[in-house]
């Protein structure tokens, strides 16, 4: 198998990965914004007046690079907001756990059991951000 | 515009998805029965020397914390329900913490007027109750946290029993619950 042929198989299993990760993350906040807003102010970082409107947001470019990823249209800026949207969520649980706090992590589900901010949760976007970035080098030039 | 340059393709194309991200957001949110104020309603709670802007859905979580944390009793939301009965059965005392001309065009019957902005610590009537005297605070409804401050005042003082009715006067006139005028309870 050719070299190139590797690389571009490697880069379509890792954009429907992505893109359907994003369309799952994205769903629980769209039906529960209200939810997804609370966890937003649980990390203490934004004016309590922009939250909303990052609970209202936040999940719709989600959707977006998740559907744009899994269609293969303008891959390269799709990867590029997953990587930036996923560094900012590992900043923020970073931050999080360094400041003590014990709170939903709002990444996938609003299951406030199931996803705590943990290092788990770091080394999971990690990963993402590796993958994104992969995308983004991938599609460059074409 | 189709620029050959990666950095400014990749910009652009970014920009225009989250254009087209934010009016769907938006979109769906004006029409979705779950959709929320574009800016976050919030209360302002002083505690102490400090005031929080503490956001609607968050209060009572934000209450039951503070308690935990000094072991304190906190005041605690009361529902309209809970409130008709008090009243019912004159098993409360009502303090309405709105200004004089909102008391005075109409309140709970048997409330007292002690508008936020003018509460004594040291006021005679609340020194003439006892302290386990079962008090709920209100004021105009969920916009605002008069009711709460209030309430929280009054644990400073040592009352053991104090309520705040969030949905205040509006939920209780809307539900076509006995109202007073006038100037006195």
């Amino acid at each position: 198998m050719k070299k190139t042929t590797i690389k571009s198989t490697i880069a379509i299993i890792i954009r429907l990965i992505l893109g359907f990760l994003f369309i799952y993350a994205s769903l629980d906040k769209i039906i529960y914004p209200s939810k997804f807003a609370e966890v937003i102010y649980n990390y203490r970082l934004l004016p309590v007046e922009l939250v909303n409107i990052c609970a209202i947001l936040v999940p719709w470019i989600e959707v977006f690079i998740g559907v744009m990823l899994l269609i293969g249209i303008w891959v390269d800026a799709s990867a590029f907001m997953l990587s930036s949207i996923t560094f900012v969520f590992t900043f923020l649980i970073i931050s999080a756990i360094f400041r003590g706090l014990n709170i939903e992590c709002g990444c996938f589900s609003l299951d406030a059991e199931g996803s705590l901010v943990s290092w788990k949760r770091v080394i999971e976007d990690i990963f993402i951000l590796i993958g994104g970035l992969y995308l983004v080098w991938f599609n460059w030039k074409r | 515009m189709n620029p050959t340059n990666p950095i400014f393709r990749i910009f652009y194309r970014s920009i225009c998805m989250s254009m087209v991200a934010l009016c769907c957001a938006l979109l769906f949110n004006q029409f979705s029965p779950k959709g929320l104020p574009l800016i976050t309603p919030y209360r302002r709670i002083s505690i102490g020397d400090k005031t929080h802007k503490i956001p609607l859905f968050q209060t009572r979580r934000f209450l039951k914390d503070r308690s935990s944390m000094a072991h304190v009793h906190i005041p605690e939301e009361i529902q309209l329900k809970s409130v008709s009965f008090h009243y019912e059965n004159s098993s409360a005392i009502f303090i309405d913490t709105r200004n004089h001309e909102n008391y005075t065009e109409g309140h709970i019957p048997r409330a007292i007027s002690i508008p936020l902005e003018f509460f004594d610590f040291n006021s005679e009537i609340l020194s003439e109750l006892s302290k386990d005297q079962r008090i709920i605070t209100y004021c105009d409804g969920e916009e605002c946290s008069q009711s709460i401050d209030m309430a929280v005042y009054l644990e400073e003082l040592g009352f053991t029993n104090v309520y705040f009715f969030i949905e205040g006067w509006l939920e209780w006139q809307k539900n076509g619950y006995p109202i007073s005028e006038g100037d006195r309870p």
